[in-house]
């Protein structure tokens, strides 16, 4: 009975498959006229079969496919890049003259250096096992295995057989980072995009550093006109990211906007001043902050939180009046734009303060130093020993 | 049948038609719009050429997406999980083994249903947000009667809903047979399983479809609330 049941239900699917087939073919009339003939029970599966069809009319967006194509293969060539930059390098004549004597002993010092490396990757690789380190190498930023990737990254750098590998080796890294940073601010992940972020600012500036320690010529023109397109690209994604942060990373966010070059809000330095007494009796305490690209609805922040009420703004110069209690000490003073750049500072002199004193607590960098806003690790530049770029 | 054409009726277009249904153009096939040969397309990309990669994405972007769409229901997210399959395509192409297009295709597909997946384990990990079953389509030509836009936009909900209380190898299947139109021993080397299999599999999970779309309100409402069934792959108790 049951093998029974078990045939027909074999025959049933044969038969519903020559059906869909050819309905999926376009024979759909044919298919109406022998399915009433044939089985009714065939029907509705049929009906939602070319209800699930109807889907091959779904294309995505003409924006999206081209803009996903761009970055696409704009991946692709960095991936690409990345791979010739760590090729092994032409070997050197087998007899140097003596002339190229000092030539030699460079390349050799070198060459020993990469050896040391090269070991150092190959201790990385036993320690950890090779499965370890490859899941390692595809680690997303934030990640517990994020600082072995960067680890392997700056070996990579370590070992490219000159700056002009090194530069598009960083200029790789700042794309990966930048694509990170872009899904990280879209998905809200903040603790990806300050990763992401730190990544970005630490392999722009060894890229920028490395292109320019390169002698006069085609190679370095073209690599600035590389380096200069990276930070259009790396301008356009961190300000596409600015909405979806809290002020706390537009700080950053700006900040690494001034690093890349680009004009941006920054901040010189703040003043608190005693006001009028308000309505209530309290005091009023009016800010001054001092500065560029100020622009208008742009609000105060102190500690990185908007407060008070802006009574005047121009490019330079923001006053604000806060009403519920001085300012502390160690305040931070900012000001956030109403395109969602923000900066602050820790440069405030206060006037005719509660004990009458005029106080500058010790600076912080206002944005716009191109400084390393989370701390991360950077890959080296070639030749700084493993330090910051 | 409410629904006649799509592109029509939510605003989408058929600017691709030969991504259309693959299984109808397997002539062309193995030849590239240069007249490559598949497998040295892949050779190529495989060396990350970007003319090659291009190819590779000119054919498959609109099967991707299009998978993508039907298991997620919005627009931005599809858009975002299409990314990420390609994205993952250049990382991992240089690892590929595939020698021509089927297994190319099962690969590809592979990615997005991973991707798919880690997108719904990442949400189930989430606080729950604004519910999807209400979101849109495209409608970049809505210029259409609203009601017919709001029809299709339910229709379409209803179907990704309803295919998300599938098992995921039935909810595979149908997307690979009728979304995609491969044949399904076509579908049986895509999944590595028997021509017959698959085609008891389409016929059980069609049925259970039609089933659960015949009802006024689908068991867990939302596509949202679905989701836990296609993570674990779970049967909801319903054919199959």
């Amino acid at each position: 009975m049951e093998a029974d049941n078990s045939a027909h239900e074999d025959d049933n699917a044969q038969n519903f498959d020559a059906l869909l087939d050819a309905q999926i073919k376009g024979q759909v009339q044919g298919v109406r006229d022998s399915t009433v003939e044939s089985n009714e029970e065939f029907t509705p599966a049929l009906a939602v079969a070319e209800r699930i069809a109807a889907g091959r009319g779904i294309v995505p967006s003409p924006d999206f496919a081209q803009t996903l194509k761009a970055r696409f293969l704009e991946l692709a060539e960095t991936a690409q890049s990345d791979q010739n930059a760590v090729a092994p390098a032409a070997p050197p004549p087998a007899t140097p003259d003596r002339p190229a004597r000092r030539a030699g002993y460079i390349q050799s010092s070198l060459r020993s250096r990469r050896i040391q490396v090269a070991a150092l990757a190959a201790t990385l690789l036993i320690a950890m096992g090779t499965g370890l380190l490859i899941a390692a190498m595809s680690a997303p930023p934030a990640s517990p295995f994020y600082a072995v990737r960067r680890l392997e990254q700056s070996i990579r750098v370590q070992i490219a057989t000159n700056e002009s590998d090194a530069a598009r080796l960083h200029m790789a890294y700042a794309d990966q980072a930048l694509v990170s940073l872009t899904d990280a601010a879209q998905k809200q992940d903040l603790e990806r995009y300050r990763a992401a972020l730190a990544t970005l600012v630490d392999e722009d500036s060894a890229a920028a550093t490395a292109v320019s320690t390169m002698p006069p010529g085609d190679q370095r023109t073209q690599l600035e006109a590389t380096v200069a397109q990276l930070r259009a690209r790396e301008g356009t994604g961190l300000r596409t990211a600015l909405p979806a942060l809290s002020w706390h990373d537009r700080i950053s966010t700006t900040s690494a906007l001034a690093g890349i070059g680009a004009d941006t809000l920054s901040i010189t330095g703040a003043e608190i001043s005693k006001a009028a007494k308000g309505k209530a009796g309290q005091h009023l305490w009016q800010v001054t902050v001092k500065g560029h690209s100020f622009q208008p609805g742009a609000v105060l922040l102190v500690n990185e939180s908007p407060r008070g009420v802006v009574v005047s703004v121009t490019d330079d110069l923001l006053i604000a009046q806060v009403e519920d209690g001085p300012i502390q000490g160690n305040a931070s003073i900012g000001v956030g734009n109403a395109d969602n750049t923000a900066a602050s500072t820790h440069q405030i002199v206060r006037h005719d303060t509660s004990d009458g004193s005029q106080a500058t607590p010790t600076a912080t960098p206002t944005p716009g130093n191109g400084g390393n806003p989370h701390g991360g690790t950077p890959t080296p530049a070639r030749g700084q020993g493993g330090g910051k770029p | 049948m409410r629904h006649n054409d799509p592109a029509i009726r939510v605003g989408l277009s058929h600017s691709n038609p030969s991504l259309g249904a693959i299984s109808q153009v397997s002539a062309e096939q193995n030849r590239s719009e240069d007249d490559l040969p598949f497998p040295s397309i892949l050779d190529r990309a495989r060396d990350l050429d970007k003319h090659a990669l291009g190819l590779l994405y000119e054919r498959y972007l609109a099967v991707v997406y299009r998978f993508v769409y039907l298991r997620v229901g919005d627009t931005h997210v599809a858009e975002d999980l299409t990314s990420d399959v390609f994205f993952s395509v250049v990382a991992h192409i240089q690892q590929l083994h595939a020698a021509d297009e089927l297994p190319f295709a099962a690969w590809i597909l592979r990615i997005a249903r991973n991707v798919v997946l880690t997108h719904y384990r990442t949400k189930r990990a989430q606080p729950p947000t604004e519910p999807v079953s209400h979101l849109a389509l495209a409608t970049s030509a809505e210029a259409g009667d609203p009601l017919d836009i709001i029809t299709a936009r339910e229709d379409w909900s209803a179907v990704v809903a309803a295919l998300n209380a599938l098992t995921e190898d039935q909810r595979n299947v149908v997307l690979y047979r009728c979304l995609l139109g491969y044949s399904a021993a076509e579908v049986g080397r895509l999944l590595e399983k028997r021509p017959g299999a698959i085609r008891a599999l389409q016929f059980r999970a069609l049925t259970s479809l039609a089933r659960l779309l015949d009802q006024p309100t689908l068991p867990g409402g939302s596509i949202e609330e679905q989701a836990p069934a296609l993570v674990t792959g779970k049967r909801r108790g319903h054919g199959g």
